[in-house]
């Protein structure tokens, strides 16, 4: 396996995933939407994916949770705690879901069951996996709404989702993740769908629950802000392979990969001149199914060199963890 | 909710005035009502015979008085004097109060047939309604659970079948087979006790639900589909809930709104329906007597029974109204 860990800590991961592939069967044609995907996380640590649309990072997110309609091909092996993944998909042991692992979807309008009380679907969780009584449950489904930060938590219990802004209805959806005390939390571009005032406390919201709860978390954006300062290790993805992946530090400090920097590039900056212009990525992201065997990026990218047509570049470690799949790597020069 | 309730209620009334003025305008202008009550002597012009113009031949109808007697007679009992909209306001009074008036033909009050007839038309409803959606509610849940798979076609070849027969066929049908054939049922409508009552209703029901089933089926299985693929779902499967669990507490209840929709509408081709099933298999319910009423130009007994019709319609669709408000409760908040 070329795929060496990634910068973590001393623990061993909680979750690892090796070689990851998923393959959509559609009618016109296999699209390969991630290929070959590696990554560890160790136990409370919080690892950033960051790509466009149509990188992969969500579909990555979905082999996880074992949430793919049936016309996926998954490939790879993915290990929570020692445990194989994709071997749990039986009735049996669907709790697995909920209770070690779970999801924050984008859209908090239409994450919430319309027509269930937001206390009854907190608490769904606890009464299904871990049997507590109805009473119990709707007590912990309380202190939940309050942890996460709800006003009148009593009076929302009986509420339903539509009587609810989109900031406190992802406030539920957090509340009822956590329900069942999971140890990795994957959210999916949770503040993408809100307010821009909303966005920073909901991420501070998550952040904070990871750590006194001591969880592991995956944050998945298309904002390479989002992850900073927030995420231990970055990997950023496009057209369904790891570009880079390093830990936070250096990814933002001494990044390899053009497609990394052009992606900070787009991020309006506080220090910037007043109405200094915001740099686009050149051309649009790539169409799954117009994949080849070059380089994913070659076509947008400025440092392109012969070869990233030809093939793509493999993922090499540099020794300290940080790896990077570019034949023509940023500060390779001075290096 | 007791708004919604008020409002709804309200549009009701309108409806069932609306449809009983229609009736009642149309039986008393294109049929003559004069000739209904006193039969062949409507006809003598009574201008004429107070002028000395022409003859009264008295004595030839009942009780020995002048035929233009009866008819002034006749005129005041029955309003014939007065306007149509006056007309409407005496009968709608009438039957305010429970009077429908009186058969033209065996003088039995019209309440009275309804109240022998209608109850047996109403319980054929209730049971076609109910193998309607017995049938169609797991039907359709198990076709969703796998769709596209072989039990779906299947079911899609088999539910176009059913609403391709007509229920005449489908009742001789069904009479054969199970009548004649294999003599499961009597040919006698037995309205001995309820169970035997119950029993006489099998067949009809059949003939009448099953093509119900099937619409209701087609319906609620596309719905069931359009459900599984909202946030919530994935939502549910992130919690770890097992797919039966998601299919009934989480899909079934808001996919329901076509299905219960067209419930309420097709008590309305049912009621059409009933005048076969009621032919076929000997019921005597208010179908049958309407259609005999209809070929004897026995108004009140028409009257009465488009009374009776249309309300139960409009109140099906009513209770309709108030299901929604159930299903879902954005319904209430939009009030």
């Amino acid at each position: 396996m070329s795929a060496t860990p990634s910068p973590s800590g001393p623990v061993g991961p909680l979750l690892s995933v090796r070689d990851l592939g998923v393959t959509f069967r559609t009618p016109d044609g296999d699209v390969r939407a991630v290929d070959g995907v590696s990554f560890d996380l160790a136990e409370g640590r919080t690892l950033g994916i960051v790509g466009e649309s149509g990188s992969g990072k969500s579909v990555t997110a979905k082999a996880l949770m074992n949430l793919l309609p049936s016309y996926a091909d998954v490939e790879g092996t993915i290990t929570f705690d020692g445990r194989d993944v994709r071997a749990l998909a039986t009735a049996r042991e669907r709790h697995f879901w909920g209770v070690e692992l779970t999801m924050v979807f984008q859209d908090p309008m239409t994450s919430l069951n319309p027509v269930k009380r937001i206390g009854e679907q907190i608490a769904e969780c606890l009464r299904v996996h871990l049997g507590r009584s109805r009473r119990d449950a709707s007590a912990a489904a309380l202190d939940l709404l309050e942890r996460v930060g709800i006003p009148e938590p009593r009076k929302r219990l009986r509420q339903y989702p539509h009587e609810l802004s989109g900031g406190l209805r992802q406030r539920v959806v957090i509340a009822m993740a956590l329900a069942c005390g999971p140890r990795l939390l994957i959210a999916d571009e949770p503040t993408t769908a809100l307010d821009v005032t909303v966005q920073k406390h909901i991420l501070d919201l998550l952040d904070d629950l990871r750590r006194e709860r001591g969880m592991s978390m995956v944050l998945i954006t298309h904002d390479l802000g989002v992850v900073k300062g927030r995420a231990d290790d970055v990997m950023v993805m496009y057209g369904g392979r790891t570009m880079e992946h390093a830990a936070s530090g250096p990814l933002f400090t001494a990044m390899r990969h053009p497609y990394t920097s052009a992606l900070l590039e787009t991020i309006p900056r506080i220090d910037a001149a007043a109405h200094a212009r915001l740099v686009p990525i050149a051309g649009r992201p790539p169409n799954p199914s117009e994949l080849g065997p070059w380089c994913p990026f070659a076509p947008r990218c400025g440092s392109r060199v012969e070869a990233c047509t030809v093939e793509a570049p493999p993922l090499v470690d540099d020794g300290t963890g940080h790896r990077s799949a570019c034949f023509a790597p940023l500060g390779a020069g001075e290096a | 909710m007791l708004r919604f309730v008020a409002r709804r209620f309200a549009s009701l009334l309108a409806v069932l005035l609306a449809v009983t003025a229609l009736a009642f305008g149309a039986m008393n202008v294109l049929g003559d009502p004069l000739f209904n009550v006193v039969g062949f002597i409507a006809s003598v012009d009574c201008d004429a015979v107070e002028a000395g113009l022409v003859e009264d031949v008295s004595g030839q109808t009942a009780g020995g008085r002048g035929d233009c007697e009866v008819i002034a007679e006749a005129r005041r009992e029955h309003h014939l004097d007065r306007a149509l909209p006056v007309r409407y306001g005496y009968w709608l009074s009438d039957i305010v109060r429970g009077d429908f008036g009186t058969s033209f033909k065996n003088e039995l009050p019209v309440s009275d047939v309804l109240r022998d007839k209608l109850p047996k038309s109403l319980l054929l409803m209730g049971v076609a309604q109910a193998i309607a959606v017995g049938v169609a509610v797991p039907w359709a849940v198990a076709a969703a659970y796998r769709a596209h798979r072989s039990f779906d076609r299947a079911s899609t070849v088999g539910s176009f079948g059913l609403l391709a027969v007509p229920n005449f066929a489908l009742g001789v049908i069904l009479f054969y087979l199970f009548v004649v054939r294999w003599q499961v049922f009597d040919s006698r409508y037995d309205d001995t006790d309820l169970a035997s009552r119950l029993r006489s209703m099998v067949l009809p029901g059949l003939t009448l639900g099953l093509p119900a089933a099937a619409v209701y089926q087609r319906l609620l299985r596309t719905d069931l589909l359009t459900t599984m693929q909202e946030d919530f779902v994935h939502m549910a499967r992130a919690k770890g809930m097992s797919d039966r669990w998601i299919m009934f507490r989480h899909v079934l209840r808001p996919s329901l709104f076509s299905m219960v929709t067209v419930f309420g509408l097709s008590t309305a081709g049912m009621i059409g329906g009933s005048l076969v099933a009621e032919q076929i298999f000997t019921i005597p319910g208010i179908g049958r007597a309407l259609v005999e009423a209809v070929i004897r130009d026995d108004f009140p007994i028409v009257l009465g029974g488009v009374v009776v019709v249309a309300t139960g319609f409009v109140v099906v669709n009513f209770v309709v109204d108030l299901l929604y408000s159930l299903i879902d409760p954005r319904v209430r908040a939009d009030d």
